[in-house]
């Protein structure tokens, strides 16, 4: 039955399948016998038959097969061995016997004989005991091999007397006894050797195999019990003729004589069966995984051991294979596979990553550089510039003014360039702050056109055209929006060879939806400047725009004094209106290809290189208008069309300042009105290529002609002699002074003994200048500059006053002129030294306190204009005293900290002059920080306190007088 | 033409001033006010001014690191002081070596303090020399002309 299993353990390839102790060596054999000897194993043996199937027709075919002879063969010989053993056992059994049975023949004589001896001389006697016979018989006949020791034995046991009768009875019982035994003995003996006798006919070679393959297959059954395995042997056609399978889907019979084929359909079936044929073919075994997917299990992966079986004559009968299921080894692997694969993604990833990373890291810092590059180039530049202008107005000859002129203009070029990279990469690090304040479109516009138009080299007519409903004044950073407007114009200016570039400036008549919103992102500040002037903006603006528009400028300076300077306060009192303004700036040139216009924004992009080469420039300039309308919340964009003109669109929302009472000012105001009735009714501007005046035409007398027929009017490179003004910088005043201004004299004879009375100030560390409070005091109520500085133009007449307030509205000549109060808090000497000397050649009263708390004293008592407030002091630093100052002019009562000792020193001097107080609480005192230190975040600090700006520290001239210009109230 | 030497003389000790880093634009802010003010004497009073000033400074920040305590806080707030001062006038490597003084208070480290003094007090007397060379030449010149007229 089992005899299958043991044509395969020859198997050399695969040994370990099969019980190693099966067969070959004898010592193994006795083993294998103790283990069978248990019955009940056997016939369990039988029972485990079930899982494997035989055809046992095929046995015989197998068995013919050169394994099988070998294995017949070997059976053979272990059969025989077996008998040879038997036999010698048998053997010795005999001898054994015959010797035993020699030995109680000689016994039995011995006992005859003394016996006899015995009957001799008794018998000889009374010789009538007949029983005695009997036992002679018996014991004759019967020996037993332990007979003699019992007889011996029991010789001695005898107790009667020797030779009397009842001595020989007991005698002749007892050996009767012994007799019986032996008979017994013989009997047991001869039914042993009956049955060796039979039991060497039942060892059969047959028999014998069938026990030892038995015993085999129950080995097998006990390894293979519970492994997964599935051992079959298929013939030529591939029917299965034996298979054994632990787990059986399928009854035997389904299986036997069936190929795989019949019995399975699905994925793996194919494969395995031309791997088989394959294997049958070659006769080279092998091992393979295949992956079933049948309907009978479901989806499996098998390693199949595969090896052909060769018949005697060496023709392949069939395969035998040994198939294991590894579906969860695979399963396993595969995962394992799959988290190495996303580990090496995910390491992949992260270098990538890290490159990128660094990339960025290394982008950034090549930006600091350059930056950092940028600003270290950019003040030995302009060092070489200011030289550059200095000489120029030294003596030179045509030539060397030329040389001078090409040198000049590079080196604007470059620091225009160097001003950009600048810019560019203080937006995009988000270090660009904004700043907002109210200005009037129509100026800006009317600005950067006269801008181009003075530098314009082209006969080119440069037009703007402001809607009628654009305000007459917005809030936002005009500096950054002129920055737009002159950087497109110049680019429109550059590509046009004829033919007209324009500004149209309208308002958005559909809001975007969530404009305030938007218009909330314009950082605007609470403490937001006060109107800016259009002086301002030219002195801020780009330098080459104030060198070429000095006389405008000036002129604008002139026109802009009746700006109302207070719009500050009304600003973020109500809700705000917010107007979505659309500039376009169009021309006439060259226009730009389609397919250049998603670079057109790119940094150092232009729209090809041949345009680099001819028109030159970075390509930096867009891109940095971009970057500057999207931080103010608005969008830029182009529309062009080759050979006929681009328009660059930009629209941003911009707050309208609530419009102040301006009760304050009653005379201020409609001055102003006055003055700017031709521009802003103004809603066009239009400059010509034609008639060009003289090159010596002086400043003032061009902005006339511009303002009375604006519409024709042409700029023209600056003389070189105007030039020297710019150059003077702050210092320009002195010189207006000296050349328009009449009152000269009489400022400088004014400096001196300002000073003087200051210094005796400095000293009480206090000031209280009642005299100056009444001035200040009386000109802000409504009386006209003239009152203001009585001891200035003292000899000069009212009249005269007048005529000099109205032909140079701004000269500079005016702040000292007018004696705003200045508290100056800082505590170092030497800083106050110098601050004084130079708000004194500032021409303004000066009060000097050392610290915050003298501050506060200071304003309790005296009204200023303006507090420039040093930020670290001793007892109380800059940023305290100011809370304290902002939180007494919100609420009109001091903190109880610092309340006034005196408080009749607030009545006397409100008494003094009824409205003191009400100004007092009402207006708010711009306060200017001096830190030692310009950081953002310490000038942050210092807005958060409540002050309006902050110079930082070492102050200069410059500074303090633009700083000063801002914010101090016009006259 | 002594006149003449003398204010040479007083520009070139300027322009050394200025080349060797002694003193930045701010010092010329200060001349710029002097002369375009009318207030003559203007710098000396302020130079005179920074170097008593100066000089205090440098003996309290002394006193202050000999204690067995050193307060750096107040030594700091020393520094900061002079550092101010001499940004005022101008006086720029004073204003960078106490920069760097302020770093060590920062540290709290007393040698460094001490090393920083002792750099801060060299190149305070270096410029208080030429101060009053300066003021020296200048009132040289003033007299002279004073003469002269």
């Amino acid at each position: 039955m089992g005899d299958e299993y043991l044509a395969e353990p020859e198997d050399e390839v695969a040994p370990s399948m099969w019980p190693e102790n099966i067969g070959d060596k004898h010592q193994k054999q006795f083993k294998m016998e103790k283990l069978g000897k248990g019955q009940d194993a056997l016939k369990d043996v039988r029972f485990q038959e079930k899982p494997s199937s035989v055809d046992f027709q095929r046995l015989m075919e197998l068995a013919n097969s050169e394994k099988g002879v070998s294995q017949m063969q070997y059976f053979v010989k272990h059969w025989e061995y077996k008998r040879a053993n038997t036999a010698r056992l048998l053997k010795e059994q005999i001898g054994f016997l015959c010797q035993q049975r020699k030995e109680i023949e000689q016994k039995k004589q011995q006992i005859l004989e003394e016996q006899h001896f015995q009957d001799e001389s008794y018998y000889a006697v009374k010789r009538q005991v007949p029983i005695l016979d009997e036992v002679y018989k018996d014991e004759w006949k019967r020996p037993s091999k332990k007979s003699d020791d019992l007889c011996h034995n029991q010789e001695i046991k005898i107790d009667a007397e020797y030779d009397s009768i009842s001595y020989w009875k007991e005698r002749a019982m007892q050996l009767e006894k012994t007799l019986e035994a032996s008979f017994q003995r013989e009997r047991s003996l001869e039914e042993k050797l009956e049955e060796n006798i039979k039991n060497l006919q039942s060892h059969t070679p047959v028999e014998e195999f069938s026990g030892m393959l038995q015993r085999a297959d129950y080995f097998l059954h006990l390894v293979l019990q519970s492994a997964p395995i599935v051992i079959a042997h298929q013939d030529t056609d591939l029917r299965y003729r034996f298979i054994f399978n632990h787990f059986p889907t399928l009854a035997d019979e389904d299986v036997i004589g069936k190929t795989d084929y019949e019995i399975l359909s699905g994925e793996g079936i194919e494969e395995m069966n031309n791997v088989k044929k394959e294997v049958m073919a070659s006769g080279i075994p092998t091992k393979r995984e295949f992956i079933f997917n049948t309907p009978l299990f479901g989806a499996k992966t098998f390693v199949t051991y595969i090896e052909p079986v060769f018949s005697k004559s060496g023709e392949t009968i069939g395969v035998n294979y040994v198939a294991m299921d590894i579906t969860d080894q695979v399963k396993r692997r595969e995962k394992m596979a799959d988290i190495r694969v996303r580990e090496a993604v995910q390491k992949a990833k992260e270098t990538e990553l890290s490159r990128s990373l660094h990339i960025t890291e290394e982008t950034m810092r090549a930006k600091q550089m350059l930056a950092t590059m940028s600003h270290e180039i950019r003040s030995p530049l302009s060092g070489v510039l200011s030289m550059a202008e200095i000489l120029a107005t030294t003596k030179l000859d045509k030539e060397q003014y030329q040389l001078l002129e090409v040198m000049l203009s590079s080196g604007d070029l470059v620091l225009q360039l160097i001003n950009d990279i600048l810019d560019l990469s203080k937006v995009e690090s988000g270090a660009m702050k904004l700043e907002s304040t109210t200005f009037r479109p129509r100026e800006v516009v009317k600005h950067v056109l006269q801008t181009a138009a003075a530098s314009l080299k082209k006969e080119l007519t440069l037009e703007g055209c402001i809607g009628d409903d654009v305000p007459v004044e917005v809030t936002g950073d005009v500096l950054r929006i002129r920055q737009i407007l002159t950087n497109l114009i110049s680019n429109a200016v550059k590509f046009t060879h004829e033919g007209k570039v324009g500004i149209n400036l309208h308002v958005l008549d559909k809001q975007p939806p969530g404009c305030r919103i938007e218009g909330g992102q314009l950082h605007m500040k609470a403490h937001s400047a006060s109107s800016v002037t259009a002086a301002e903006h030219s002195s801020a603006s780009p330098r080459n725009c104030d060198k070429d528009t000095l006389g405008c400028s000036n002129h604008e300076d002139a026109c802009n004094t009746g700006i109302p300077p207070n719009n500050n306060f009304g600003e973020h009192d109500g809700g705000e209106e917010a107007v979505w303004l659309r500039c376009d700036v169009y021309d006439t040139g060259i226009g730009i290809p389609e397919k250049s216009l998603p670079l057109l924004f790119k940094r150092y992009m232009q729209a090809s290189t041949d345009h680099a080469r001819k028109y030159g420039g970075t390509g930096l300039g867009l891109a940095i208008c971009k970057q500057l309308v999207e931080l103010m919340g608005g969008t830029l964009n182009v529309v062009s069309k080759e050979n006929e003109g681009s328009t660059f669109s930009f629209i941003l929302p911009c707050k309208i300042p609530v419009k102040e009472d301006h009760s304050d000012d009653p005379d201020v105001m409609p001055s102003s009105h006055g003055d700017f009735t031709t521009s802003d009714i103004e809603g066009s501007f239009l400059f010509k290529p034609q008639a060009r005046p003289c090159l010596l035409s002086s400043g003032v007398s061009v902005m006339n002609n511009k303002f009375i027929g604006c519409n024709l009017m042409s700029y023209h490179p600056p003389s070189i002699l105007e030039n020297h003004k710019l150059f003077s910088n702050g210092f320009a005043s002195a010189e207006d002074n000296s050349a328009n201004s009449t009152s000269t004299a009489s400022c400088q004879s004014n400096g001196p003994s300002t000073r003087s009375t200051d210094e005796e100030q400095l000293d009480n560390a206090m000031v209280i200048d009642l005299n100056r409070q009444a001035e200040s005091i009386s000109s802000s109520q409504g009386g006209t500059t003239s009152v203001s500085g009585p001891n200035i133009h003292e000899e000069k007449g009212p009249c005269k006053v007048l005529e000099d307030k109205s032909l140079h509205k701004k000269s500079k000549c005016s702040p000292s002129s007018n004696k705003t109060k200045i508290l100056l808090v800082e505590d170092n000497k030497v800083n106050i030294m110098v601050a004084k000397s130079m708000l004194e050649q500032l021409g303004h009263g000066i009060d000097i306190v050392n610290n915050g708390m003298q501050a506060i004293h200071a304003v309790q008592q005296c009204q200023y204009d303006i507090i420039l407030m040093d930020v670290h002091m001793p007892e109380m630093d800059g940023l305290q005293a100011t809370k304290f100052i902002r939180s007494f002019e919100n609420t009109g009562c001091w903190d109880t900290s610092v309340k006034p000792e005196h408080d009749q020193m607030i009545s006397s001097s409100a008494l003094s002059s009824d409205c003191a107080c009400i100004r007092k609480q009402g207006k708010r005192v711009p306060i200017i920080a001096m830190t030692a230190n310009s950081f953002a975040e310490s000038a942050e600090e210092c807005l958060a306190a409540g002050m309006d700006s902050y110079i930082s520290k070492p102050v200069n001239f410059q500074n303090i007088k633009e700083c000063l210009q801002r914010y101090l109230p016009s006259q | 033409m002594a006149g003449a030497a003398l204010r040479d003389q007083l520009s070139a000790l300027l322009s050394s001033m200025f080349s060797q880093g002694l003193v930045d634009e701010q010092f010329e802010q200060l001349q710029m006010l002097q002369d375009e003010g009318g207030t003559p004497g203007f710098v000396a009073e302020v130079v005179t001014l920074f170097c008593d000033d100066a000089e205090r400074i440098i003996a309290e920040i002394a006193t202050l690191l000999e204690q067995p305590i050193v307060s750096f806080d107040k030594v700091d707030a020393f520094v900061h002081q002079l550092k101010g001062s001499s940004a005022s006038v101008g006086a720029q490597k004073v204003k960078f070596t106490c920069m760097q003084f302020r770093q060590f208070c920062q540290e709290k480290s007393r040698d460094g303090c001490l090393m920083a003094l002792a750099v801060v007090r060299n190149e305070f007397y270096d410029l208080r020399n030429k101060f009053q060379t300066m003021l020296q030449l200048e009132q040289q010149i003033q007299a002279y002309d004073h003469k002269q007229q």
